[in-house]
């Protein structure tokens, strides 16, 4: 079964026992997991109240979905992010918020992390870094900003600048690559 | 290396990123949507997408959330004690209407053990309240005569009458698992929906009945698991307890 010593093995082990209605494992899994997940919130949300309320969402569908993770051997991290990411994209898209907020996004979109803190990241992790790093000048922020922002083409079209169809033939060609390096990937990973 | 892939799985790719992405909307995205809920070819190809993208996640730093924060998730979870304590399940005289339906007198024996599937509700007392699976009213109790070998499963809906069937699952199976504690889970077969289901206990799984040991049910395909172990989602489970 999971290896229990490892953070991966005990997450999975944890949200197993969340499916099972375990509240304890539930606490468990709040305790740690809470924090990146109320990071990603605020990140997306922009506003540490509004993404109060998206984390109470977040953990009360982890607490009713837990049962529809299937482990994989791999982390649930990225399973938990998503729900956390999906949640909070939820909330800013029916907030409507101005473009101001996005100035503070933009500062940060080149933060990829450096060759040195690659080797430390999850081989996952630093594989995705590696191949945005393939993509052409600029692609790679626009795939960050899309993920933090949840924009649509249109949203994405007017903050660059750019013509609708430009972006959408941006992105796509963005994702084939990605796709590809991602593929690429080294003997053992699993890839959907 | 594109030539690879064929232009159709190609465009699902796409489809699939854009839908993790959140860059189509109106029409295009509920048609993407709808079709993430019914192909799961596709849906796996969304999840691969979400999965990668959370990598982007990695170069946060954590940040505390208020301890207030938990509380309201508990709150909206499992309700407060007054909610609790006005429940159903927790209801001592509701539990022994429960315990006759079955035949009083076997129930007593002590060689019977009555299982209730935990909620997540905490009951008061010593006896634990039967689960509301997620997406239904009704409750499942299980009870095991060890005597006579026999598992016996009974549904009852939000109204405590017995229910026809607990649990709507469509073409699939509901499989009854016995996981024992510390070892891997092993079937008890696959109960039909209709209502005092009742399944006959070889020695060897008879002996493995325990308290601590949890039961629980899975949606399998039609006949039940293929592999001999759970492969679909857990709807209900619960721990064994005995009377």
């Amino acid at each position: 079964m999971n290896d229990a010593l490892s953070g991966t093995g005990a997450l999975s082990a944890l949200l197993a026992r969340v499916a099972l209605a375990d509240r304890a494992a539930f606490n468990s899994l709040y305790e740690s997991t809470a924090s990146k997940l109320f990071a990603v919130s605020i990140r997306i949300l922009g506003s540490r109240a509004e993404a109060e309320e998206a984390l109470q969402e977040t953990f009360v569908k982890i607490w009713n979905r837990a049962r529809d993770y299937s482990p994989t051997g791999a982390s649930p991290m990225p399973w938990l992010i998503s729900i956390a990411r999906n949640t909070a994209i939820d909330h800013r898209r029916r907030r409507r918020e101005a473009e101001t907020g996005d100035a503070e996004i933009d500062a940060a979109a080149d933060g990829a992390p450096t060759p040195e803190d690659t080797a430390l990241l999850s081989s996952d992790v630093a594989r995705l870094y590696v191949c945005l790093e393939e993509l052409e000048e600029g692609r790679a922020a626009l795939i960050k900003r899309a993920y933090y922002t949840g924009c649509t083409y249109a949203e994405l079209a007017a903050t660059t600048k750019t013509p609708i169809g430009t972006v959408k033939s941006w992105i796509r060609r963005s994702l084939m690559k990605l796709r590809e390096c991602l593929e690429r990937s080294p003997d053992g990973e699993r890839n959907a | 290396m594109s030539e690879t892939h064929a232009p159709q799985e190609r465009e699902d790719v796409i489809a699939a990123g854009e839908l993790a992405l959140g860059l189509v909307e109106g029409e295009e995205r509920l048609a993407l949507e709808t079709r993430a809920r019914t192909d799961t070819g596709f849906a796996r190809l969304v999840a691969h997408w979400e999965v990668r993208f959370a990598g982007f996640a990695s170069d946060l730093d954590g940040v505390a959330p208020p301890r207030s924060a938990k509380r309201r998730i508990d709150r909206k979870l499992f309700g407060s004690a007054e909610a609790r304590a006005g429940s159903l399940w927790g209801s001592l005289a509701f539990w022994r209407v429960c315990a006759a339906v079955f035949g009083g007198l076997a129930f007593m024996l002590a060689a019977s053990a009555v299982l209730f599937l935990r909620t997540p509700l905490d009951a008061r007392g010593d006896y634990v309240a039967a689960l509301s699976p997620t997406d239904a009213p009704a409750s499942i109790i299980v009870r095991i005569d060890l005597l006579a070998g026999v598992v016996e499963v009974k549904a009852f809906d939000a109204g405590g009458r017995t229910a026809e069937k607990a649990i709507d699952a469509g073409d699939r199976a509901t499989e009854l698992w016995l996981v024992p504690s510390g070892e891997p889970p092993r079937s008890l077969g696959v109960i039909s929906h209709q209502e005092g289901a009742r399944i006959a206990l070889d020695r060897a799984t008879a002996a493995k009945i325990a308290p601590g040991a949890t039961l629980a049910v899975s949606l399998e395909p039609a006949g039940g698991s293929p592999t001999g172990a759970p492969t679909g989602p857990v709807i209900a489970a619960g721990e064994i307890q005995e009377i």
